[in-house]
């Protein structure tokens, strides 16, 4: 004879149903949990973003204002005190913590893109309050190794009129610089390099 | 028969506590999903956003640093335009960028960019080194152009001209009302191309410079041509179509230390060109649901001016069609103070729904109305 139900058979418990609902919500609250690493890889995306158009920007700054940069571009030089932004602000003016970071002695200090007055340069980016950056200090001190330099040592021997980096000749001031973008008060920033010389090296 | 006697099911109490806990949980989950993708859906629009920002303003710097100047006075122009929108998607308002006034500038200039693709669909004779579709349209019949005349512009300022018969482009007053319609152009026309004398023979048996003036001030490109006429591809190149609001040019005035807006409604030639330029960018997503503005300072490496304008003179840049009223008649009678100030534009017109210069090229490749600015 067919027999539509187990005699044996039970229903579920009331235990049993919460047990299963809390595995369920575990499982739910897992799948959830990804959305902010998501969220927080595409803030990563945009960070990214801005920092390009923020380093390309300054590299065209540099080369359009025409710096040495072993002179210029070191920290404290008239020209970073006198053509480039503030060091690193709150929104209510007062000085950001990134100010006194440990590595700022051997990287050097974070700074504002120029942003407050109508007239700066970087006033209508959107929330470029939010972004600080830096010319690495300790990159800049570092001389291009030419062709038969095995390191950074000082220039040698080379007939004049050839510059450096070539057999090591004169020093015209090639540098690779590179200049960090960061997400205030977070340790997120993206780091971009281009080479530059010195318009008035001899 | 069945056997009914054994089993024990739910008692009702047990069934209500576990469809309110259900219901409990549903309740909980469903606005965490909500939050969630409302959280996805808005980061991805904005991505998407900041994509297309990227992409105009990379293309803007890649291109116009390849911006150049010669002997014969070709020049670097930066125009200003700004209209103010009806679009509700922008809050009243005069402000820049924010509100409902919408900028619409173009830069012209003349680059050294020998090649791009070659208009075939095969590619087979594609030149070496040329720029890919769709990076770039390239040319059929201007073998190997020496350059390209250059005019970055929004299509608020120009409006396209239609260019396929069931293809309506929208006019300025429609852009005006729905900003999601605005968007870049860039129109490279070759310069081998711009000595035509009939509608599709290019003379490339003549040397560029016997042909001169050809972007001296008056002469940059306006109301572009039709792609999809012999006339436009055989001689341009065109980059566009990223939904751009505002598209503003600032210029850097080396004894001022500031990037300057030229004037609403003016045009400043200069020479040389100035060291410097921002680019900035309004980009919007087509359902107009967020927006970014975004800027770029952009080195020129010909830049070798103070981009100091030392004069104003409204009545110069005038519509017209003789010569008394051009700025640059012939390429003989360049007038010496033609760079370096702000000079007024007439108002635009709307873009044809016919191309109108088009009938001045198949005039025996007669000169170009001047006029239109």
């Amino acid at each position: 004879m067919l027999s539509y139900s187990n005699p044996r058979a039970r229903g579920l418990t009331l235990m049993e149903v919460l047990i299963a609902m809390f595995i369920f919500l575990v499982g739910i609250v897992g799948v959830l949990s990804a959305i902010p690493a998501g969220v927080s890889t595409a803030e990563n995306v945009i960070l990214m973003d801005c920092s390009i158009h923020l380093a390309h920007s300054k590299f065209s700054e540099f080369r359009r204002d025409r710096v040495n940069p072993v002179i210029d571009l070191v920290d404290g030089s008239a020209y970073m005190i006198a053509k480039q932004g503030p060091l690193a602000t709150r929104p209510d003016g007062s000085a950001h913590p990134d100010q006194t970071d440990s590595d700022v002695g051997t990287h050097g200090v974070w700074r504002d893109f120029a942003y407050v007055n109508a007239t700066d340069t970087y006033h209508w980016f959107d929330e470029i309050q939010r972004y600080d950056w830096r010319v690495d200090q300790d990159i800049l001190n570092n001389k291009i190794p030419g062709k038969g330099q095995a390191d950074n040592g000082p220039n040698t021997s080379c007939p004049p009129g050839f510059y450096h980096p070539v057999m090591g000749g004169q020093d015209i001031g090639l540098r690779s610089i590179q200049i960090s973008v960061r997400l205030k008060g977070s340790a997120r920033m993206f780091q971009f390099t281009q080479y530059m010389y010195a318009y008035d090296a001899p | 028969m069945r056997n009914r006697t054994l089993k024990r099911g739910f008692t009702l109490i047990e069934l209500m506590i576990t469809i309110a806990l259900a219901l409990s949980m549903v309740a909980l989950i469903v606005p965490i999903f909500q939050i969630s993708t409302k959280t996805v859906t808005a980061v991805e629009r904005r991505l998407t956003i900041y994509a297309a920002t990227r992409n105009i303003l990379d293309i803007l710097d890649a291109e116009l640093r390849l911006a150049t100047i010669n002997e014969r006075g070709e020049h670097f122009s930066i125009k200003k335009f700004a209209y103010m929108d009806a679009d509700p998607f922008t809050p009243a308002g005069n402000n820049k960028f924010f509100e409902s006034r919408r900028e619409a500038d173009a830069v012209n200039y003349m680059n050294m960019n020998p090649g791009a693709y070659r208009w075939q669909a095969n590619s087979t004779t594609r030149l070496p080194g040329s720029y890919a579709f769709p990076l770039a349209y390239g040319e059929i019949d201007s073998f190997n152009p020496e350059g390209w005349q250059v005019s970055m512009r929004s299509t608020l300022a120009y409006q396209q001209c239609q260019e396929y018969e069931t293809w309506t482009l929208p006019s300025r007053a429609t852009q005006l009302a729905d900003v999601g319609e605005i968007a870049s152009s860039s129109i490279f026309y070759s310069t081998n191309a711009l000595w035509t004398n009939t509608n599709n023979t290019p003379r490339i048996n003549m040397h560029l410079d016997r042909y001169p003036n050809q972007n001296a001030p008056g002469n940059e490109i306006r109301v572009g041509r039709p792609f999809n006429t012999n006339v436009g591809q055989q001689n341009m190149r065109r980059i566009e179509g990223i939904r751009l609001m505002d598209f503003d040019i600032a210029y850097w005035d080396d004894t001022a230390q500031q990037f300057l807006n030229v004037p609403d409604s003016r045009v400043v030639y200069f020479a040389p060109p100035p060291k410097a330029m921002r680019v900035t960018v309004t980009v919007c997503d087509y359902q107009k649901q967020g927006q970014v503005t975004l800027s770029r300072v952009v080195w020129l490496p010909v830049g070798l001016g103070t981009g100091t304008v030392t004069a104003s003179d409204d009545t110069y840049y005038v519509t017209g069609t003789t010569a008394t009223n051009l700025i640059q008649y012939d390429g003989l009678t360049q007038p010496s103070n033609a760079f370096n100030r702000t000079k007024k534009m007439s108002q635009l017109p709307e873009s044809p729904t016919r191309y109108k210069e088009a009938d001045i090229i198949n005039n025996n490749g007669a000169d170009l109305p001047i006029g239109w600015p």
